[in-house]
């Protein structure tokens, strides 16, 4: 097991429908991977709601989730970034 | 100015969704009593489930037009639940369109609300609740586009009651402006090819001793048929299906082998488990068609070409990956392997052979008589002598779902309809009727069981109603046969839930609802009738099954599909446990 800790940066377009809809949509997804979800920040930043999301988990899985997410429709973009355990105030329980 | 109803209706029928499977509620009246001036063709199905049903079905045969279910809020939303499941687990095209209670009372636990969009969030490819009555030809063409387009799906339309008598000026924007000014996260189109990884795949190909190529439902919403035939033939490699890819290709080509997996074809999952390299085109490698991921992978090579990119390593870590259109992926890797071999083999690998010899030995044993009356596999030779290559066939889930797949052949690809992925008991019929509708001209039969049909089976009033000719062969031996047979092999004879006693007695069923039925004695009796059926009549074929009759081979759920796993007789499950 080589759990570390993974921001994912989720841009969702807001302009139909507020982008609510679009962040439930993701949480679907989130909600049924194999990670452990820590926390969530969203922005309005307009036509776009700016998620970011920190989880851990095996670096396969985290790929994994993040082109679950990718395919949604109402996502514009992803990034996920891994964070250094020294730089975050929470800690990765195997 | 139009009216929202009208609008929809409209956009409807610019964007080719002409045939509707519903039913009326308070919360679209307001849409059905636009209709008459629609050329939309609405059918009344008996429960939503068969709405949902016939609609995904449709899809499945028109592949670029899906098939559209109208429900109201509430208890008709939540009815279509199944339906939609089962047509995402499938990546069936396919358009609901649900009546919401007005925008005054929502969220309020109003008459019949539900909040529909976020039920079915994680079964829908994508949703929408309408909030704005003017964008209406956006949402259908949205809907239309991404239902159909990429990995296939369904597309729910929520739409406030109190929309359908607000007027607005109709304006159907252009394809690009849906996809720029609407859904600009959406790419209808899968990314080119990696060449250097078909250039990778094709090595691994050409080089390996015992290549397999494993086909999907991909295939065929792909159109890849041809592509992966002209691999193999290349090759000399045999071709083995998922359930879902047994649509795909013909099982009269020298090189398919069949279905693999739970109770695949024993040739098929001799040689799927043997191979060096294999070839996945358009399968999510379902556990049940492999059994055990790790035992699986094991000796293998895995090349997995699939449109959606979270599908590659999902169960299985590939060797190589390849994102994008089968069709066009599978030819590119034909041309590098054709160059690399400087021209196509002459013979057939070995692995064929073994493979043909091993099934040689286990059909010996699996075709032996045994139980009462007319066995499974020579009623289901007779329906394919029968019935023309390009009729249709749809299943229900369950024995006779198994049975089908075993021994119905299908000769033309499209031509086999089932539900592989969420395993839906009732979908055959419905299905049955949503295929009748997409493709009038051809003979279509529904493959069934007596628990399966039952499900939904009111729907037998469509047929008289509408004189939509389809016939149904019910298995019909008094119980939830696989349910009785798992309980028989693997959880100690203890038969619970299992017996459907008090069945009707289904001819007399079908003739209630204006429909003929027979219960065939004979094979000579059952020819008679299924050729009835390929000549366009509607019938109910009650086919009276010992149900001692175990459906073989198995391979018991969670053990890989090795040889030394296949089940050929009941004996050979002693002692195990799931």
């Amino acid at each position: 097991m080589n759990v570390k800790l993974y921001q994912i940066k989720v841009s969702i377009y807001a302009a139909v429908d507020g982008g609510l809809d679009g962040l439930v949509r993701s949480m679907h997804v989130i909600r049924k991977a194999p990670v452990i979800f820590h926390e969530m920040a969203v922005v309005d930043a307009g036509v776009t709601k700016e998620v970011s999301l920190t989880v851990s988990g095996e670096e396969r899985d985290v790929r994994w989730l993040v082109k679950k997410i990718e395919k949604l429709v109402d996502v514009l973009e992803v990034s996920v970034n891994e964070i250094p355990e020294e730089v975050s105030r929470i800690k990765v329980v195997v | 100015m139009m009216y929202v109803a009208d609008a929809l209706l409209k956009a409807m029928e610019e964007v080719g969704l002409k045939d509707v499977f519903g039913i009326p509620g308070s919360a679209n009246l307001g849409l059905y009593e636009k209709i008459p001036d629609h050329d939309v063709n609405v059918i009344l199905m008996r429960h939503e489930q068969g709405a949902a049903h016939a609609a995904d079905a449709y899809g499945r045969v028109k592949r670029k037009v899906p098939g559209v279910a109208f429900a109201t809020s509430g208890p008709g939303a939540t009815n279509l639940v199944t339906g939609i499941a089962t047509a995402y687990m499938d990546s069936a095209p396919m358009i609901a369109i649900t009546g919401q209670v007005p925008t005054t009372v929502m969220g309020r636990d109003a008459f019949q609300e539900t909040d529909v969009v976020g039920v079915t969030m994680p079964i829908t490819k994508h949703n929408f609740l309408v909030r704005k009555p003017e964008q209406i030809p956006w949402f259908v063409k949205a809907a239309k586009i991404i239902a159909v387009t990429h990995r296939p799906g369904p597309v729910l339309l929520d739409i406030p009651r109190n929309f359908w008598n607000v007027e607005i000026e109709y304006y159907m924007p252009s394809d690009e402006e849906i996809l720029k000014a609407f859904i600009p996260g959406y790419t209808p189109n899968p990314p080119p090819p990696d060449m250097q990884k078909v250039a990778m795949a094709a090595k691994l190909l050409a080089e390996a001793e015992s290549p397999v190529i494993l086909v999907g439902g991909g295939v065929w919403w792909s159109g890849a048929t041809q592509e992966v035939l002209n691999l193999a033939e290349i090759l000399m490699a045999p071709v083995v299906t998922t359930l879902m890819g047994k649509t795909a290709v013909p099982a009269d080509h020298p090189l398919v082998l069949g279905h693999a997996g739970m109770h695949g074809r024993p040739e098929a999952n001799y040689a799927l488990y043997h191979a060096d390299v294999v070839l996945a085109v358009g399968t999510r490698f379902s556990d049940r068609t492999v059994g055990n991921f790790e035992e699986f992978k094991k000796g293998k090579k895995i090349i997995h070409i699939d449109i959606d990119a979270s599908e590659i390593g999902k169960n299985i870590e590939p060797e190589v990956g390849i994102v994008g259109d089968a069709k066009e992926i599978v030819r590119l890797i034909g041309e590098r392997v054709l160059e690399i071999l400087k021209g196509p083999r002459k013979d057939e690998l070995p692995i064929i052979k073994k493979a043909k010899e091993f099934a040689e030995y286990a059909w010996n044993e699996l075709l032996k008589e045994r139980g009462r009356g007319l066995k499974p596999w020579k009623v289901l030779k007779i329906v394919r002598e029968e019935l023309p290559k390009h009729a249709i066939v749809t299943t229900g889930v369950g024995g006779h779902q198994m049975w089908a797949a075993l021994h119905y052949k299908v000769l033309e690809a499209g031509t086999y309809i089932t539900s592989g992925g969420l395993g839906t008991m009732g979908f055959g019929f419905p299905a049955a009727i949503g295929a009748k509708v997409a493709a009038p001209e051809r003979p279509v039969l529904d493959i069934d069981g007596d628990g399966s049909f039952l499900m939904t089976s009111q729907n037998l009033a469509v047929l008289t109603q509408y004189n939509i000719n389809v016939g149904v062969l019910i298995f019909d031996n008094g119980s939830l046969q696989l349910i009785r047979q798992w309980q028989d092999l693997f959880f100690g004879k203890r038969r619970v839930g299992e017996n459907l006693a008090y069945l009707p007695d289904f001819v007399k069923m079908a003739e209630s609802f204006g429909v003929a039925g027979v219960r065939p004695e004979s094979y000579e009796e059952m020819r008679e009738a299924i050729r009835r059926i390929a000549n366009g009549e509607s019938l109910i074929i009650d086919y009276i099954v010992d149900p001692d009759i175990m459906v073989m081979p198995m391979v018991p759920p969670g053990k890989v599909i090795a040889p030394e796993n296949i089940i050929l007789t009941p004996e050979q499950a002693k002692g195990i446990r799931v």
